[in-house]
Order: structure tokens, then C-alpha cells, then sequence
């Protein structure tokens, strides 16, 4: 028995932050129990559905963003402005050590089952609360989305280029970033409670999660009073770096030489005796004032080559570079290959696809995947009243009530089937999209089998 | 006693992941032991320094980047490869719990402290190690830094403009989301020791931990075989979104549309019944074909009214938005102020500066911050040395060998001094300072206090 097993987690999160923390717990052995409403079921069940298909059942474990965040955990609906439903969820908390809630701030007390209204029942219950501005202050209320949290730890204002509009950044961090303090702090109060025996309720703020990756801008400030808005783009003082063009369409290698042993070392690769001769680059000052003129000199040389081959090369030489991988290329990197990265998990009516690791620790040499594929809607609800003791006639009968068994009204429906479905045009009139493999099922097989 | 009060970590790291991942535990009640060589301490001492002034001992907790991600430690230096340091060190593990190293992969095996060196002596010892991309595999021995990195997590590629370069990030997240699994992952290991008395190795790839942020750019491609290379910028098909100038310079407002009903919102706050009936903007399609006349009517709306009362009309209507921060508002912001967010740390020489929480959690109410300013260079030794047992006599011998006081040459001379005083021409020349605050340290004390 390792780490969490035998640990019970109620969890009554959806979307994003919620799911990911209980999917660590769960990896790492607890059981993890997955409640969604009878009104409205997690709305990310309509996300990135297998074969962009919203015809049928499609809340049934046929979003790749829903089983990635939601593998292996059991599913039962409640509704929980009944008595009955709320009379279940009671049960389920007996014994239960973690209870997870991800509602913006106010809405859980609402219904009665803040802290407060359970602690004194549930006295060693660990209660997790995430939200984007935490549980109280002057802006506790607000919405949260990516594109309003990063502005609010200032990592937009820093990214893009100089003298141009801030960028929000392309992937989606703020989530995971607190997350995973969520998890700490969660294993964090186990470990008390252990000692103690007491309970404890742990509030988490994306904001607070996400401002110290502000890191140098922050410092900047603090000590030299200097601010800045748009990012520096891929340059930093002091360094030669960039993302440089390579063989194919839409290749890049990343470099970054960050002091004079590794411009050397760069021109050593890449631009022979001739670049550290020329008084164009004579020095670093004298580098970055012709940074221009060294970047044309840089795309030169790697435009005609592999970017994986260039990244090697600089790296042996021991000038900080990396291919820049696209998705394709990341479920067939040989380095995640060959440290088991991916988990082949089935999509309803599709078939197996690769799923990330969400805790990316490797403890004595044991990685830690899911736990089995994501659950469909309402997937274990008899199994569960079971366990609470049901009889087959009370469960059926808490069935009729609509106590336990809700009818997604709000994605069954032909409005609902057209709005789920992604387009392809408009990322394509963006002029986003590279390509589109014809043959993505097999090289995805390939790739991170 | 709350958390981890009693747990002694030996801390071997330096620069970001592994400092700033002690630091968590030493904000938790941990004892922290920083170890430095003696013949390179912390490179990162020499960042950011207080006053943009390398003169004297500017290596002496001057750093505002050092004191970030090492207060309250204690530090002191050894000479890992002198037998009498080694034997400090052996000593210094005899009750240590958790040992952990950010050396480059098979470093620290190489100088014979790796954890299989080390587990037979010590059976109850965690060991962390964390690097770029794990401890084995064909490329784990690679240079990683963020410009390395991001790209290997795919996150370079979706970032940016659609047809432009893939572009860094501004901010600084790979080591903080890595350093935060290497964190759930020791607290783990703990857990499961106090069970079986059993330590643990945890081995922590930047890679691995970073993967999961490329969400929809992933399931995109494992779902339709869609490639992107380049960013969406701000934009997202289906939503309303980007970032638009406000009263004042470079200000700015983000805003995210998500579905009709923002939509609805977002025209009764910003645009009145006539953006509602004019065609362009019928439909979300419609919208998307005409978001660039969209964005200047928003624009129109925005560019003479301040950044934070149009964020706050709009979340009030139900809108997800947020002034984009810079960082004196970071400062100044007051949901981070009533939360209690930033520790008033001394910068020696200079006074004190706020410093960020790197914990994010609050606790039954109890918020996590800094106990005490960062340690000076080799501050603690004697104190380490005689809690060890050793005499005067012996502290002055070891002293006197050069096994526990170094001298940091490496950072004492003139081209470092000249090298660390951060130059402001490169920003200004690259057009990302905006301006320079006089005022800033009042503006400092005054916003975070």
C-alpha cells in the first residue's frame, strides 16, 4: 500500500483547477469520488470531444479534456438542493478525508455546505476551497478565466513585444500553477491531522498562486523602480537568444547563449572564427546593440537544418537549446518515451488515446498514471449507494425522485450539439493552424505508444 | 506545532527550482540547512541587487532574488570535495530528513553524494533531485533554462502572434510549476515514510511537469491531427477577447467574452443596443469574421476610461475581465493586501523589501509567510558547527583548512562587479521600459504595507 490509498475524497469540482488536484490524488491512490450535479454535469464533458462529434451521448467520456482531468475516479450525480441528495452527499462525508469545491466564492455557503455548516459534523475533514481571488477580500466575487487571472498576477503585461499590446500567453498555467499548491497544501493538512486528529480548511487564490512567476519584473521594480508593459520578446539583455527558423515549414530551434564562454561556444558551432572576429559582436554590449544584424547571421545557418540536430549540436557544445516542439513532436519525444509520460486511455466510441501524467513526480523509480479512464456521466451512482448500504428498491427509488440521476437538459439538445462542436475555419482564417495530419490517429499511436 | 516544525532539510540547491521549493518548507516550520561551496556559492546572490550597486560585499543577502527564495535559512559553506566537508555534511544528515540537490544530472553522483551513495547509511532519508528533464533518458543531461525548456514543453509554439516567431513567455513559471510537483512530491514521500520508516528517492523532470499546461493545443492535435505553430495572440474562436488601452499610458483591460450571454453583458456595459443589432456582430461567427471592427469600437470605449473601473463594470455585469497589472500595482493591489500576501524582508545594506508568498495556501485562516530575511553568505556556520558538537578549537581548524569558509572569488572582482550592476540602456533601446519610477521606494513601502 502506497501513499493514498484508503484516503476518500469527496470531490464536487469541475472544469479545471478541482479536477486536475483530485486526478493527483487519485494517481497517487485515494479514492476519489466525483460528484456532479443533476442540473448541470462538469461543463467540460463538452470539450474537445473524440472525432469532433457531438452527435449522441456525447457527455459520456468523449472529451479528451474531461478524461484527461477526470481518469479513474468514480462518478455519481446528486442533486443537492433536494433533501435526499443532500442526505447522500452527508453520508458520503462520514468517512470521507478530503472534500474539494471549486464554486466561486459564496456559492457552496449558499447552499449550506460551506465549512462552517460541516465542521462541527465532520470534525477531521480536510475542506479545499479553490477559486481565482481566494475566499474574502474586496474582489473575492470575481470571475475568473485565464484571460482575466494573468492580467491579475501580471504575467500579461510582460509577455509579447516591446512597444506592442500586452499577450496573454498561449498555453494555460494559472490553473495548473495552483493546483498544484492545492495539492501541497492538501497533503500538508493530512500530515497534521494525522498528528492532531483535527480537520482543517484550506483556501487557495490563483492570483496569489501565480505572482511570484513574475520573478525578475517584480525585482526590477523593487529595487530600480523601473516598469515595464509588453515583453522584451524573445530577447534578454546580456544574452544572444531567440527562436530561429529551421528545415521545414514552420520549424524552430530556441537559443539562449547567456554569457561569453557560451557565445563562444555558439560560434564555435555555428559561425566559425568569423563571428568572433567581427567587431559587430566584438562584445556583449556590442551583441545586443547588433542583435539584428546576428539574428539574420543565426537564420542563416539553422534555416538549412533539422532543428532537432541544431538543438543537439548546441547543446554538446553547451549552449542552452531546444527544438520548439509541436504537439506531434511532444507525444514522440524519445525523452518522455522513454520515462513513460503517457497513458493510453480510452475515449468512449473512439478508441485509446494518450493522456498526460498530472503529478510528473518519479518517486524511487515509480511513476505515478491514471487510474483507469474518465467516467461517464452518472457512471457508478448505483455502485456507490451501494456502498452506502442502499437497497436496490431505495435506489430505485431515490432514481424516480430525481434524487440521484439528472438528464443532461443543458447539452441534450441540438443548440447545445452545434455549440460543442469546434470549428476548424476560424482557427484556420486566424491563420493558426499549421496543418492538419490526415494520418494524426496513426502517428499519435506511434508516437506515444 | 503545526506542519513541518521538527523536519530538518539539508539544502543543497541553488539558483531557482530547488530554493524556492525549501523555502516552502521552511515557511511551513521546516529547519532549512542552505549548504553553499566554498568555491561557488549561490550564483543567484549576484541578481538584482539592492541599489543596482555590486560595490562591497554585494553577495551578503543584497539580492532581492536570493532573499525571495531563501528566507529564514540558514546557510553555511562546505567543501564538498575535502574529506573534513564531506564528513560535516555525513554529520549533518545523521537527522536530517529530506536531502535536496538541482545539480545537473549525475553531478552530485559523480562527487559519490547520490542517492544510492547515501540510502543504505541513511534508510530514513528523502531524497529530492530535480533537473530538466529527469534523472535518466537520452537527453537528461541537457543545459535546461527557461528559453530551453519552454520549448520542450511545447509551450514556445503556441505562444505569440498567428505567422509570427513562436515567442517566449515573459514571465518565469517552468521552474515555479516543477519546483511546486517536486514539493507535492517530497510531502508525499513523507507521508508514506511515517507509515513504513522507508526514505524515498523523488526525481522531478521540468518537462514532465509542464507538459499538461499545452491543453487544448494537445487535444486538438490527438483529437483532429490540427498542428499550430504560432500563437492566437489574445483572440480564441467563439469568445470576445483581447487586451485594449485605457486612460493613460500603456494601460490596459483584459477582457474575455465567453458565449451569448457575456456577449449580451458586454454590450450593455460597453456598447449600448446598437452593437447588439448591428449585423457584424449577430452571431459569435459573425463576430469572429468582423473582431478587428470589434476591437476598435471596444477600443473607442476603453481608450479615454481608467483600467480598473472598466474591469469592474464588467465583472459586475457578469464579463471576465481584469486590468492588466504592472508591477506597482501588482504591489498596490488591494485583494493581495486585505489576504495578507507580501512579508517585509531586509535587503542588507538597503532595508526592507516585500516579498512575495511562495505557499499560496491560507490554512483554517493561517497565510504562510517568510520566517526571517535570507542568510548571508556562510552566516550560520559556527552556530551549524557547534550544534554539530564541534569545539572552538575545531571550528577555528576547519575554519582554518578551508573546509567550511570559502572566499567567493568568483564573484569578488572587478568584471563581476561590472557584469552584475544591471544595465537600464539594453531595456530602454529594446522599448520595453516604460518609465522609471522616482518615488518607487516610497511607492514600494507604501503599496505593500
Amino acid at each position: 500500500m502506497r501513499f493514498f490509498e484508503g484516503l476518500k475524497v469527496v470531490d464536487l469540482t469541475q472544469v479545471w483547477i478541482g479536477p486536475m488536484m483530485t486526478r493527483i490524488l487519485r494517481d497517487l491512490g485515494a479514492n476519489v469520488i466525483k460528484i456532479e450535479r443533476t442540473d448541470t454535469p462538469d461543463q467540460v464533458r463538452s470539450g474537445f470531444l473524440a472525432g469532433n462529434n457531438a452527435s449522441g451521448d456525447f457527455w459520456n467520456n468523449r472529451s479528451q479534456y474531461f478524461a484527461a482531468r477526470n481518469a479513474g475516479k468514480r462518478a455519481m450525480q446528486l442533486d443537492l438542493r433536494s433533501e435526499q441528495g443532500r442526505e447522500i452527499l452527508m453520508q458520503l462525508l462520514e468517512d470521507a478525508d478530503i472534500l474539494a469545491e471549486n464554486f466561486t466564492p459564496g456559492a457552496i455557503r449558499r447552499m449550506g455546505l460551506g465549512y462552517e455548516d460541516l465542521k462541527e459534523r465532520f470534525p477531521r475533514l480536510v475542506y479545499v476551497s479553490m477559486s481565482g481571488y481566494g475566499q474574502e477580500g474586496p474582489l473575492a466575487h470575481r470571475k475568473a478565466v485565464g484571460m482575466s487571472m494573468e492580467p491579475s498576477a501580471g504575467a500579461v503585461a510582460v509577455t509579447g513585444y516591446p512597444g506592442d499590446d500586452p499577450l496573454k500567453t498561449g498555453q494555460t498555467w494559472v490553473d495548473h500553477y495552483a493546483g498544484l499548491q492545492a495539492c501541497a497544501a492538501v497533503i500538508t493538512a493530512l500530515i497534521y491531522r494525522q498528528r492532531s486528529g483535527r480537520g482543517q480548511y484550506v483556501d487557495i487564490s490563483m492570483q496569489e498562486a501565480t505572482i511570484p512567476t513574475l520573478g525578475r519584473h517584480l525585482a526590477d521594480y523593487l529595487l530600480n523602480g523601473r516598469v515595464k508593459v509588453g515583453g522584451d520578446g524573445n530577447r534578454r539583455p546580456g544574452m544572444v537568444r531567440g527562436a530561429y527558423p529551421c528545415e521545414g515549414d514552420d520549424n524552430y530551434v530556441a537559443i539562449s547563449a547567456r554569457d561569453e564562454e557560451q557565445w563562444i561556444a555558439l560560434c564555435g558551432v555555428l559561425g566559425s572564427d568569423e563571428w568572433r572576429e567581427d567587431p559587430r559582436f566584438a562584445s556583449a554590449d556590442a551583441r545586443w546593440a547588433n542583435h539584428d544584424a546576428l539574428d539574420e547571421l543565426i537564420a542563416a545557418w539553422t534555416s538549412s537544418r533539422d532543428k532537432f540536430e541544431v538543438a543537439e549540436l548546441l547543446q554538446a557544445a553547451g549552449v542552452a537549446a531546444g527544438a520548439v516542439l509541436q504537439a506531434p513532436e511532444v507525444l514522440a519525444d524519445p525523452q518522455l518515451a522513454a520515462r513513460g509520460f503517457w497513458d493510453q486511455l480510452e475515449l468512449t466510441g473512439w478508441g485509446e488515446v494518450p493522456v498526460q501524467r498530472y503529478f510528473s513526480p518519479h518517486i524511487d523509480g515509480e511513476s505515478f498514471g491514471a487510474r483507469g479512464r474518465g467516467p461517464h456521466l452518472g457512471e457508478h451512482t448505483d455502485e456507490l449507494l451501494r456502498e452506502l448500504g442502499a437497497s436496490d428498491e431505495e435506489i430505485a427509488e431515490l432514481r424516480e425522485a430525481g434524487a440521484v440521476v439528472g438528464h443532461p437538459v443543458a447539452l441534450d439538445n441540438d443548440f447545445a450539439r452545434d455549440a460543442v462542436t469546434m470549428r476548424l475555419d476560424p482557427y484556420i482564417e486566424l491563420g493558426s493552424v499549421l496543418r492538419v495530419d490526415e494520418d494524426f490517429r496513426e502517428r499519435v499511436a506511434r508516437g506515444a505508444g
